[in-house]
């Protein structure tokens, strides 16, 4: 009797080696295990996964050769167009913003802005046609858009998580708009 | 054959195979006797020498297949109908121009009457045209379809009833609808709407083929107007990797304008959208 | 016997219930919602781990007693020990595990209020009071499973009572009948769906009827415990099932969970009958293949022949009792996925085609699975009786049958395909030829070939050692009545069906007035298979038996797979909502064809000549293999389709009112799903073995009620 259950046991793991493998072979295929679209930490590495995934942003910008969009400006070194990371690229474009504006724009300024109002001052060559992300379908929260300011600023900037959490007026105004949006459908 | 279904079916012939030798200890015997007469080497030691060399070549010819790197792009899914973020109150939507409401009858009789019916901006030029060569004519009686000569009949005889108008209202929606289609979507899913527009080829996922069954006749009618107004951007993350190249529609065209490409869509195409089961 | 500490695992868990159900209201549901974790844990995984392994249990200890008094009442009727003794086996099984259930549900029940108090507080706000009738109704539950295991003996007598308690007896079961059918016809109740109402009736009420009728003496009393002790499960389990059903489609509640409705809306919410009704032959089915895999690993590790025979043939009747079930099963599920839809396209759509198609092509493998290998099970069988030889030729085209529907089942409408293959195609990601066989007329026309087939399997194994068929004109009036009213059926569910279709409106299904061809075409070939009915009948009754299952078996499987199968695609080109009836259409002809062509085999070989009689035990190991193999299969589909069903929801906890803020809010990945089922699989086992082997040596301290010999020869077939 006992080696009868011995046996029967080594069936039953046979078959559920079969089953694990193809729920592996059917995951693998069908994009890979993604990444829990849960919570993520504000940082740089959180705001990959955001970018990449559920943030959804990759469908229009590449970062360097990164991916294949074209359709928004690529957010890493690529081609004349762009000889800077947007790390770095930021803060150009934050003092010509500060010129048009009269308002001290720093760096990280122009990325909330970018996100936040996307219209606001469009890259030469590029159509203003940036999705809303933090209304659906995309509906990142505050946290999630604040990691992917952290992601964009690794990007050949200096990765400043204090200043995201506390950043000047200007973005302020923009954070308020958004943490609004963020909390709509839920409790 | 999609390498992936030939393993499927594969796999199948060979549990099929394994089913029918081994159902009874009579087949299983029948079977595996000459395997062992051969593997004693009853038929001559040089074929079981070579069997014996071959099988061990073989799986290792299939091991180096399989771990040799080669440059091939990996096999990639789609999911069909990508929904995880689709909001549920668009699920219930009808196409609002399919069934105009009698107001808008109303408007439209009155406007056939007096000879002024208003066309959407885009279609405007065509129309002006074509009513300043036929000026002794309808204006309507270029949109040449059974429905609007029943009405520009009954017009002329003073016997307009509520559905003939109706049926005239959706034929100069349908109008204006293909229109549209023929400006914004016709350069990819094609004039046949068969997803073979001038530009279809140019893209790694093909446009869509409409008249094929398994498309939008299997979704509700909100569904379709969600992808048109979202586009390839709104859709969720397990829509990857193959991503739709679908503009979002709702950044340059209307809410109505979006309704009468639907309109016009599923009309060319011959389809009828799935209709919500009810309870 | 210790019959104080399973009983004492109990009888907590009604009072933690009740303590939790106090002071908790719906003002739960606007406060933010909060998670806890036990241990650092993913909570979520934690309760899909407990709901998963709690529910194998739950199901066994419901399905168990299903067959468990039917084996015994076909034991009192036919006056055959061997059954009793077998009905006595399987309750054995069960009285172990239902503690263990009880135990699990508690630690279920726990679980959730502690990690998600928020949401539990909100259900327990909603079904305050249908939570204390659970716990009420687990005290009958409780309180008629010891009666039955536990008077066995005692109510084991066969002396009859006097004719006026039988007349007592009978009186109350005609005013129960009268009752069931007063219910049915909504004399009484709450307003509820149909659907509900015939499981009310069918399911509580007639069995009720049917057990007071037929007592006759204290065996018969015993077996009214035991219908009892069903109605109680049945009961436990539709009211748990609610609480699902409501979180998938909330009724009787607005947007924002305040209750604008009755309780009674709430429980018998879109999905909770569909649910329950899929639940109901699932948990058969699976309790059949539970008592199957003892069976089987009794007989891999039985010393004796006589162990031998006796396992075979319990391992035999357990999976006859499993198929039975599983037959119906997909066209519940049919039901069950329409349901879906009617409740919600968005949450079909992402079932069938969305997130969880490819989980649905695994849950096509595991179901594919079952159906070879029961036809293998019965192949093996076959082995086993004498003159089964005949029959073998037959085998192979029933094999390729199924394993070609099978194939074509498996062949995914959106296939995985690299970028070459993706050229190969001309860009389209459809095969131009081989995605027909993804779509819905293909797949409908192969799962019913398949249990066509399946029926064959089983057909050809009953008559293995039979000579020559039997002539029913001599066999009387029952034969000729039985076969008529199976005729009747038939004729009745797809005569109506037909007629239906004859007044079915183009407009009725938003379809243009040129397209009532289409349903003619079909109601017509319904009628044609009424025909084939009539001549079946007609010929059974000439004693041309054979030629009747023949042609009715082949003009069905005509109709249902080659006809429909490409008129499906016409339809679906032409009038794609109609598509629907077809398969509808579909299903009645396959019952049809199955309660016709049983009735003829039934008297076909009744008393027939035999070649030689049934060897119990000879039979190829492998079989016994196949046997286990069914139930772990069985197991696993369970945990998959409940991960469908429970991931459905999306981020919502109750979809559309209560949205779920956790950090696991989001879809797991088939492999998560596979390595969590697998897991709960794996402990289910662990622990029902554990159990089974702590039944065994009380066994061994006891003595069985009725000491029949092993069954070495054949006894009448369950």
């Amino acid at each position: 009797m006992r080696s009868a259950v011995g046996r029967v046991f080594v069936f039953l793991l046979l078959i559920l080696g079969t089953f694990l493998w193809i729920g592996q072979a059917v995951t693998a295929l069908t994009g890979g295990e993604k990444a829990a679209a849960g919570a993520v930490e504000v940082s740089p590495e959180g705001g990959e996964t955001i970018f990449w995934g559920k943030g959804r942003c990759f469908t229009c910008h590449s970062v360097g050769d990164r991916g294949s969009a074209v359709r928004g400006p690529n957010q890493g070194v690529f081609g004349e167009k762009f000889p800077l990371p947007i790390g770095a690229r930021a803060e150009e474009r934050a003092k010509e913003r500060s010129t048009k504006t009269g308002q001290n724009y720093v760096a990280l300024d122009y990325l909330v802005e970018s996100v936040a109002d996307p219209g606001a001052y469009v890259v030469e060559g590029y159509k203003n046609e940036m999705a809303i992300v933090y209304a659906p379908p995309i509906a990142l929260e505050l946290k999630e858009i604040k990691a992917v300011l952290a992601y964009l600023q690794s990007q050949g900037g200096e990765v400043d998580l204090e200043a995201i959490e506390k950043p000047s007026e200007v973005s302020q105004k923009y954070y308020a708009k958004m943490a609004a949006a963020g909390r709509r459908g839920r409790r | 054959m999609p390498g992936a279904l030939v393993f499927i079916y594969m796999t199948l012939a060979l549990i099929a195979l394994a089913i029918l030798v081994t159902f009874s200890d009579r087949h299983m015997h029948e079977f595996v006797r000459p395997v062992k007469r051969f593997l004693r080497g009853d038929f001559g030691r040089v074929p079981r020498a070579a069997v014996l060399a071959l099988v061990p070549l073989l799986a290792g010819w299939q091991v180096w297949d399989i771990t040799a790197p080669d440059v091939a792009v990996p096999a990639a899914l789609r999911i069909q109908h990508p929904s995880s973020n689709f909001p549920k109150s668009f699920e219930t939507l009808k196409n609002p121009l399919a069934n105009p409401p009698e107001a808008d009858v109303q408007a439209f009789v009155e406007q056939a009457k007096a000879g002024n019916v208003a066309f959407i901006a885009q279609v405007e030029a065509d129309v002006k045209r074509w009513r300043e060569a036929n000026a002794d004519r309808h204006g309507l009686e270029f949109i040449a379809t059974a429905p609007m000569k029943k009405f520009l009949d009954a017009l002329k005889a003073g016997t307009v009833d509520p559905q003939t108008a109706k049926a005239a209202l959706v034929e100069k929606y349908l109008f204006e609808g293909r229109a549209l289609y023929a400006m914004n979507c016709r350069a990819c899913h094609g004039d046949s709407t068969a997803g073979d527009g001038p530009m279809a080829d140019g893209f790694k996922l093909r446009p869509i083929n409409f008249t094929d069954n398994g498309t939008i006749e299997t979704i509700v009618e909100g569904y379709t107007f969600w992808r048109v107004t979202n586009g390839g951007p709104g859709l969720p993350t397990e829509a990857t990797p193959w991503d739709s190249a679908m503009p979002e529609w709702k950044l340059s065209l209307t809410e109505e304008e979006r309704w009468k490409i639907i309109l016009a869509e599923y009309d060319l195409a011959q389809k009828t959208p799935r209709i919500p089961e009810s309870h | 016997m210790i019959p104080t500490p399973r009983l004492g695992a109990l009888r907590w868990l009604p009072a933690v219930l009740a303590c939790m159900l106090l002071g908790a209201g719906a003002a739960w549901a606007l406060e933010p919602n909060e998670y806890r974790q036990l241990l650092g844990l993913d909570s979520r995984r934690l309760i899909w781990f407990l709901a998963q392994v709690k529910l194998f249990f739950a199901a066994f200890v419901l399905g168990v007693p299903l067959f468990a008094v039917t084996i015994e009442y076909i034991g009192w009727r036919t006056n055959d020990a061997k059954y009793d003794k077998l009905a006595y086996e399987f309750t054995s099984l069960l009285s172990v595990a239902y503690a263990t259930t009880a135990a699990l549900g508690g630690l279920f029940a726990f679980a959730l209020y502690g990690l998600y108090p928020t949401f539990m507080g909100y259900m327990t706000g909603i079904f305050r009071d249908v939570m204390f009738l659970y716990a009420l109704l687990f005290f009958a539950e409780t309180f008629t499973l010891y009666l039955y295991y536990y008077g066995w003996n005692w109510l084991g007598g066969r002396t009859p009572f006097s004719l006026a308690v039988q007349r007592l007896f009978k009186g109350l079961g005609i005013a129960v009948l009268a009752l069931t059918v007063l219910f049915l016809a909504g004399g009484f109740g709450p307003p509820m769906r149909g659907d509900t109402r015939w499981f009310m009736a069918l399911l509580y009420l007639l069995p009720v009827a049917a057990g007071l009728f037929i007592i006759r003496d204290a065996k018969g009393v015993h077996i009214f415990i035991g219908i009892l002790l069903n109605v109680a499960g049945t009961a436990i389990m539709q009211v748990a099932n609610s609480w699902a059903g409501f979180m998938m489609s909330p009724q009787g509640v607005d947007k924002e969970g305040v209750l604008t409705g009755t309780v009674w809306q709430a429980f018998e919410n879109v999905l909770a009958t569909p649910i329950a009704v899929h639940r109901m032959l699932g948990n058969m089915a699976f309790g059949g293949l539970i008592a199957g895999a003892y069976a089987a690993v009794k007989f891999i590790g039985a010393k004796t022949e006589d162990e031998k025979a006796h396992y075979d043939w319990m391992g035999y009747v357990a999976n006859f009792i499993a198929i039975s079930a599983l037959i119906p099963l997909p066209f519940a599920g049919y039901y069950l996925g329409r349901e879906v839809y009617s409740f919600s396209a968005v949450m079909g759509n992402n079932m069938m085609g969305g997130d969880f198609s490819w989980t649905f092509i695994i849950q096509a493998v595991l179901v594919g699975s079952l159906f070879i290998l029961s036809n293998y099970y019965l192949w093996t069988g076959m082995t086993r009786i004498p003159g089964a030889e005949r029959y073998y030729g037959y085998i192979k085209y029933i094999l390729g049958a199924l394993v070609v529907s099978f194939a074509i089942w498996l062949t995914p409408h959106n296939l995985p395909l690299t970028g070459t293959e993706v050229g190969q195609m001309g860009g389209s990601q459809y095969h131009p030829t081989l995605k027909f066989m993804g779509l819905m007329p293909a797949k409908n026309a192969v799962i019913n070939l398949i249990i066509l087939s399946t029926f064959f399997s089983f057909l050809l194994y009953r008559r293995g050692n039979k000579l020559d068929a039997v002539a029913i004109s001599a066999q009387g009036w029952l034969a000729r009545g039985v076969i008529l009213a199976a005729a009747a059926v038939s004729l009745y569910i797809v005569g109506q069906y037909a007629l239906s279709l004859f007044l079915l409106e183009p407009k009725a299904l938003d379809l243009p007035a040129d397209r009532a061809g289409y349903f003619r075409v079909l109601a017509w070939l319904l009628v044609a298979h009424c025909a084939a009915a009539v001549a079946a009948a007609a010929l059974a009754l000439a004693d041309r038996g054979k030629l009747a299952q023949n042609l009715f078996m082949a003009v069905t499987a005509f109709n249902v797979t080659l006809f429909l199968g490409v008129y499906g695609f016409v339809v679906m080109e032409k009038a794609s909502p109609f598509l629907r009836n077809i398969a509808v259409a579909q299903f009645l002809m396959i019952i049809a064809c199955l309660v016709l062509v049983t009735a003829i085999d039934v008297f076909l070989f009744r008393g027939a000549r035999e070649v030689g009689r049934l060897q119990w035990g000879r039979i190829p190991v492998r079989s016994q293999y196949a046997l286990l193999a069914l139930s772990f299969v069985i197991t696993m589909n369970m945990g998959l389709m409940g991960f469908i069903r429970s991931g459905l929801r999306g981020d919502w906890h109750i979809v559309g009112v209560m949205r779920d803020t956790s950090p696991w809010s989001f879809t797991p990945s088939n492999f998560t799903m596979t390595q969590m089922v697998s897991l709960s699989v794996l402990v289910f086992m662990v622990s029902i073995a554990f159990m089974f082997w702590l039944g065994g040596i009380m066994a061994k301290h006891k003595s069985p009620p009725a000491e029949a010999p092993a069954p070495r020869e054949e006894p009448t077939r369950a």
